[in-house]
């Protein structure tokens, strides 16, 4: 399996005992992160994977503002969900146009699928820039956006940009469902793998940010809590499939129409599920977007004023690929003294590896090839 | 039929968003009319590499050594292949840039590099020219745009020791230069 395309993650493809081993990359920026002022911290972790950039650098702004006892305003928190929501439409439709969709089509490199496929790749690249415009709007700079921060947010949403936004959305849609159908028609066989799921929950609402956990049918419980006592061993997965799961009586109406339409039992299980669980959450929250902003008057506000401080501060929020957990201990001098980030990379790791370990591979009948190439499709599913 | 040049792009530690950049362009069909892109192609032979990041580990580090041995022409392709500091400063962290294997003349700064900035790139590579280097700091950005100049609000702003061209973007909204484009002085 090539490096260079998982920089994280090296494969061992010994047919009789395939195995995974992923790198400790989090460990990198949290060394990084010691002893920086609070201000450094959210470039640093902006970039940490370009496609959860706004998640993390909310999570990061939220655990400040938990150890500095700040409560953002209701239009601050409504700016971070709409940034989110657009994240993950943008982040899945990505993964699905650039590695899913061409995997689908027969193609292990983008490009080829791109020269054979021309009118294909135009129109769901021109989605994704439409979706980029979105993500500027809100977030001023995509990927590391600059518009939220500690206490507040620096530009709010004109009306000509909201109407902008919610056109774009609206259009968007009808192309979404239509990728459906084509996702579903080359639904591989059930690989049911994933027993064990967790999202941040709300009684009537489908958040992004939160600190309530569901895992599985369980009673909600504290997901600061729980993240601080995280063991990778007992981990639950994360991401589009178990949000669904979880939240499959609030879906939105075309969503939900959609899960039906296509038979989804829930819980799903099975990890071939993930780019429709992914598309279907992508209209989930482009409908939701709309519902949100559509309602909601934009004002200026005036930043709450705050000192640095000694704290300790964390924050839950949901990425594209799952929930993020941001620690950050803050001394005297306003520097960070201790971090512990949880992504979902590591929180889905151990069904990452069951799923390699349990894949059938059939060596007798396929070529070295084929199981590469399975392989290949199976980690596309863990959205690495 | 005469062959296209060959590109190779090769992604070390990074956050991905230079190459999301790369193929999200809206003139990606354009380009891949003059080069023939390759996803990964371990020890083949390019005619240009594009090195997003920089290398961590001592498996990254060979990977990006045998690549650079066997292009023609690398580009350090956005601002952390240039100055990994733009994400990692810590230095007990041990890190190689390609320019630690080869001098290199091609450094698209940007994180991420601009759509335009990317599509001038592949231009003046298939003209057979070198990018020039940016010798403006951001705050002549600044001045064109009419920005008032954080600094003298007294704000700590990055601006004046970093390359510019980024067309202001966190100025606009009064948020100061962290120095994302790299420092125009000294690259690493």
């Amino acid at each position: 399996m090539s490096a260079e395309k998982y920089p994280n993650i090296k494969i061992s493809v010994d047919i009789s005992a395939p195995d995974i081993i992923i790198k400790e990359r989090t460990h990198l920026f949290e060394r990084e992160i010691l002893g920086k002022d609070t201000d450094k911290v959210r470039e640093i972790v902006s970039r940490i994977d370009c496609f959860l950039s706004a998640a993390n650098v909310i999570a990061f702004e939220i655990a400040i503002e938990d150890a500095y006892g700040i409560i953002p305003s209701k239009q601050t928190t409504l700016i971070r969900e709409l940034i989110l929501k657009i994240e993950i439409i943008y982040s899945h439709l990505n993964h699905l146009y650039k590695r899913i969709i061409p995997r689908m089509h027969g193609f292990h490199n983008y490009f080829d699928f791109v020269k054979k496929h021309e009118k294909e790749y135009q129109k769901n690249n021109e989605y994704l820039l439409r979706l980029e415009k979105v993500l500027i709007i809100l977030s001023k700079r995509y990927p590391h956006p600059i518009n939220t921060i500690v206490g507040g947010h620096l530009r709010i949403i004109d009306e000509d940009e909201k109407k902008e936004v919610i056109g774009t959305l609206k259009e968007l849609i009808p192309h979404i469902v239509k990728n459906i159908d084509f996702l579903t028609k080359h639904q591989k066989s059930a690989f049911e793998i994933i027993d064990k799921h967790s999202s941040l929950w709300d009684l009537d609402k489908t958040p992004l940010i939160s600190d309530k956990l569901k895992i599985d049918d369980e009673e909600p419980i504290a997901a600061k809590e729980s993240y601080a006592s995280f063991d990778i061993d007992s981990s639950a997965f994360v991401g589009a499939m178990s949000r669904l799961n979880n939240n499959k009586k609030l879906l939105s109406f075309t969503a939900e129409k959609l899960s039906k339409k296509y038979n989804l039992k829930f819980p799903l299980t099975n990890i071939y599920l993930t780019p429709v669980c992914m598309a279907i959450e992508a209209v989930h929250f482009a409908e939701r977007f709309i519902e949100e902003i559509q309602g909601f008057h934009f004002e200026n506000e005036t930043r709450p004023i705050f000192e640095m401080k000694e704290g300790t501060g964390s924050a839950c929020v949901e990425s594209a690929k799952g929930t993020i957990y941001h620690y950050y201990e803050i001394d005297k001098m306003g520097k960070i003294s201790k971090t512990k980030i949880i992504l979902p990379i590591e929180e889905n790791k151990r069904f990452l590896k069951k799923a390699v370990t349990h894949l059938p591979f059939d060596p007798d009948k396929k070529t070295r090839k084929q199981i590469m190439e399975e392989i290949d499709f199976l980690m596309e599913m863990f959205y690495i | 039929m005469k062959q296209k040049p060959k590109l190779r792009i090769l992604k070390l530690e990074s956050c991905g968003g230079c190459i999301q950049k790369l193929t999200s362009n809206p003139s990606l069909l354009e380009m891949m009319n003059k080069l023939e892109f390759t996803e990964s192609s371990e020890g083949e032979p390019a005619d240009y590499l594009f090195v997003e990041g920089f290398a961590l580990s001592a498996e990254q580090q060979k990977t990006l050594a045998d690549a650079i041995n066997n292009a023609k022409e690398v580009v350090l392709f956005g601002s952390c292949s240039i100055q990994p500091s733009v994400i990692i400063s810590e230095p007990s962290i041990k890190i190689k840039t390609a320019s630690d294997f080869k001098d290199i003349l091609n450094k698209l700064c940007g994180c991420p590099p601009t759509y335009d900035e990317i599509n001038e790139l592949v231009s003046h590579l298939t003209l057979g020219k070198s990018l020039g280097r940016i010798n403006t700091p951001v705050c002549d950005d600044c001045a064109k745009s009419e920005i008032k100049c954080l600094l003298l609000k007294g704000v700590d702003c990055l601006g004046p020791k970093t390359k510019g061209k980024c067309k202001t973007l966190c100025m606009k909204i009064g948020k100061a230069c962290t120095s994302c484009r790299t420092n125009i002085e000294e690259e690493k």
